[in-house]
């Protein structure tokens, strides 16, 4: 998809005045972190099991050479097909040229951020190849013709109401013609009218959550079943995967699986884990007769060789984004490419550019929260931090905000003349703000008043507050 | 493979090794190899008592019978179908463990027809206590399909055949030597969905419902 990150900040204005986006993305949020906090009080050493999870994906890439090449034998002895992609444009062309080959017309596909990352989806249509999203929250995206704005909700920025009236639209054409109320008919729904559509594509498409080297195996987690269902009936099966997805063994995925759905939606484990290991085997029923897999560099090599590289660890489990105010007030689509939130925030500028990404490292309030709850320790902040030293030094942004760093940049390194300062600005401030408390307007804090008010500041500074402690406490 | 393949993978294997600073040559092998083979548990740890198992089942909306002999699956089958309503032909797997069963008086098949599944009896060969999953191989006789495409699902299991981990079960099927089977499915309750405001809906895409029955001395 295009990018629209450089437009960040007109896009948060339209979010936060969204009231649709805005109910939708509080029930979520809260739903998806009390589930969480729930399911990993019942495991008795988390933090253990997130310091092994971070070990695990840090052995894989120190030595990523070797289980990629570990992983092409395995795959390929078991009559599997591997591809590697550079870009996103390679990876397109891979997928277009074997749907070609099998004439296919209709592609079923599983949900693939990384199938998102190359916008294989316009690919297929400019290729006169019909794309059809199986994932129920992919699928009301591409009803909708819009991007998803959530890693594992799709469509969380969908209410209920918005979902009855797309159906109503878009399923006029199979009969469908009563307006549904309930989320279970409208689930029911999608269920018929997708089941003739797996039995009957020629080309399934899906994502990997982990590609095991020692056996050549591709692995899934799923609730839904349309994954499988695209992995099994085609005649054809294709991956599309990042190569961090590899991790050496099937007792790793067993260990980075307990992390994954715990921290992604709360569960204890999906419906569904499913591990393939190449094409039908002989005498088999049913499973594609050709199986490929797509290996996207897309930046990632990159990313490895820079110091962001920490961010390879990622397993896409959104809990960043659950926990991130920023995400929770503007939504995914704010952050105008594939991935939002925290990760987004350093994925978007490593893969698209720091140019293209705009403000995206800006994005975050530094509150370390999507720290706290990554399954693999990812330092978050600390990478967005390094974004921004980069984006200063190349000089990215406005004239206005490079000059307001570099000035509280200096005023910082003295300590005597900051404190002098800060102290008169704090006392203006209660002055002026004694009456009301707050102010709904302030001289260079526009953005912040639009859309809330600034507490007007009570009593002197954390500073002279800190002194004063220390003198009472330790003489 | 294709040149443009070969030059994709050469050009992207270069960029990692100049940043992990490594070498194709350098004698990792063995190390890594080391690795992997260390990471394989040795000892299978069965469970005998199948109660936390079939809690974790039922939490995740699966329902679950124990019977005390192989006959009695019919028995079970053909109480939940007539409980439920379910009229349908049911397509069973076939399964060495289970060789033999006497379907008397439940229509059922054995011929595959993902076109027309609405009803299947599938065996797994293992339980996972840690997730209440269910181990399910793929096989001519087993085909991937009938865990899927069905309204309502049954799925047998022996007592006996509950480990604690997932890691268990990479130790049981790797003691054949035998590459994996095609596909390995883990299953934990019927199919489900969140994507609309959040709320569970039991039955997405794969199955509606899904039985379990486990099978004491078999």
């Amino acid at each position: 998809m295009q990018p629209h990150s450089k437009q960040f900040k007109s896009n948060v204005t339209k979010a936060l005045a969204d009231p649709e986006l805005q109910k939708s993305l509080f029930t979520v949020k809260k739903g998806l972190v009390e589930n969480r906090a729930k399911a990993i009080s019942l495991v008795s050493d988390f933090e253990l099991l997130r310091e092994k999870a971070k070990q695990i994906k840090q052995h894989t890439l120190s030595q990523l050479d070797y289980y990629l090449e570990e992983f092409e034998t395995n795959f390929t002895a078991q009559g599997g097909q591997l591809h590697w992609a550079k870009d996103a444009s390679e990876a397109q062309q891979i997928i277009v040229g074997i749907c070609h080959k099998h004439n296919a017309k209709t592609v079923v596909k599983g949900k693939s951020m990384a199938g998102e990352e190359i916008s294989i989806n316009e690919a297929l249509e400019a290729a006169g190849i019909e794309p059809i999203e199986t994932d129920l929250g992919e699928y009301i995206v591409q009803l909708a013709n819009e991007p998803p704005s959530h890693i594992i909700v799709p469509c969380v920025h969908k209410t209920r109401a918005q979902i009855i009236e797309l159906f109503a639209k878009h399923h006029k054409k199979y009969g469908y013609d009563k307006p549904l109320t309930e989320v279970e008919e409208l689930v029911l729904q999608v269920r018929e009218i997708m089941r003739s559509k797996f039995l009957n594509a020629d080309i399934g498409i899906t994502g990997a959550n982990f590609l095991v080297a020692e056996t050549g195996t591709s692995v899934i987690v799923t609730n839904e079943g349309n994954g499988d269902l695209c992995s099994t009936l085609p005649k054809v099966h294709i991956v599309t995967a990042g190569l961090e997805k590899i991790v050496p063994t099937l007792n790793d995925v067993s260990m980075l699986s307990r992390l994954l759905a715990r921290s992604a939606t709360g569960q204890e484990s999906t419906a569904y884990t499913t591990f393939a290991t190449g094409p039908q085997r002989s005498d088999d029923q049913d499973g594609p007769e050709e199986m490929h897999i797509v290996l996207i560099d897309n930046g990632r090599t990159d990313l490895l060789n820079s110091e962001l590289s920490e961010m390879l660890r990622c397993i896409r489990c959104g809990a960043c984004i659950n926990h991130c105010p920023v995400y929770g007030s503007v939504g995914g689509h704010a952050y105008g490419w594939v991935y939002p939130g925290p990760m987004g925030a350093v994925l978007t500028p490593a893969i698209i550019g720091l140019e293209e990404a705009g403000d995206l490292p800006n994005a975050c309030t530094l509150n370390g929260r999507c720290e706290t709850v990554c399954p693999v320790k990812i330092p978050l902040p600390k990478l967005l931090r390094l974004l921004r030293v980069r984006q200063f030094k190349e000089r990215k942004g406005s004239m206005i905000w490079r000059g307001g760093i570099q000035l509280w940049g200096k005023l910082a390194s003295y300590p005597v003349v900051y404190h002098f300062l800060v102290n008169i600005g704090i006392r203006l401030l209660s002055f002026l703000g004694a009456k009301k408390g707050r102010f709904n307007k302030l001289l260079l804090a526009r953005s912040w008043t639009q859309s809330r008010d600034f507490p007007s500041p009570q009593g002197s500074t954390f500073h002279s507050q800190w002194k004063k402690y220390k003198k009472d406490h330790h003489g | 493979m294709d040149e443009q393949n070969k030059e994709s993978k050469r050009v992207i294997l270069q960029k990692i090794r100049s940043a992990t600073k490594s070498d194709e040559y350098s004698h990792k092998d063995n190390i890594l190899r080391s690795r992997m083979k260390k990471n394989k548990s040795t000892e299978i740890k069965y469970v005998s008592n199948l109660d936390v198992f079939i809690s974790k089942l039922e939490q995740a909306k699966a329902t679950v019978s124990v019977v005390s002999h192989k006959r009695d699956i019919i028995t079970e089958v053909h109480k939940y179908v007539s409980q439920h309503q379910i009229s349908s032909v049911i397509t069973v797997a076939q399964h060495t463990d289970f060789p033999s069963l006497d379907w008397e008086g439940v229509d059922t098949t054995t011929q595959y027809n993902p076109k027309a599944l609405s009803t299947s009896v599938t065996f797994a060969v293992m339980g996972i206590e840690e997730t209440g999953a269910l181990v399910m191989l793929s096989s001519p006789s087993s085909p991937t399909g009938m865990n899927f495409l069905p309204d309502h699902h049954f799925i047998v299991l022996d007592a006996d055949k509950v480990v604690k981990t997932m890691e268990d079960v990479w130790a049981q099927l790797s003691k054949s030597g035998e590459p994996l089977p095609r596909t390995i499915n883990l299953i934990t309750g019927p199919s489900r969905t969140a994507d609309i405001e959040y709320e569970i809906q039991i039955g997405a895409h794969g199955p509606k419902s899904l039985h379990v029955i486990i099978v004491k001395n078999h």
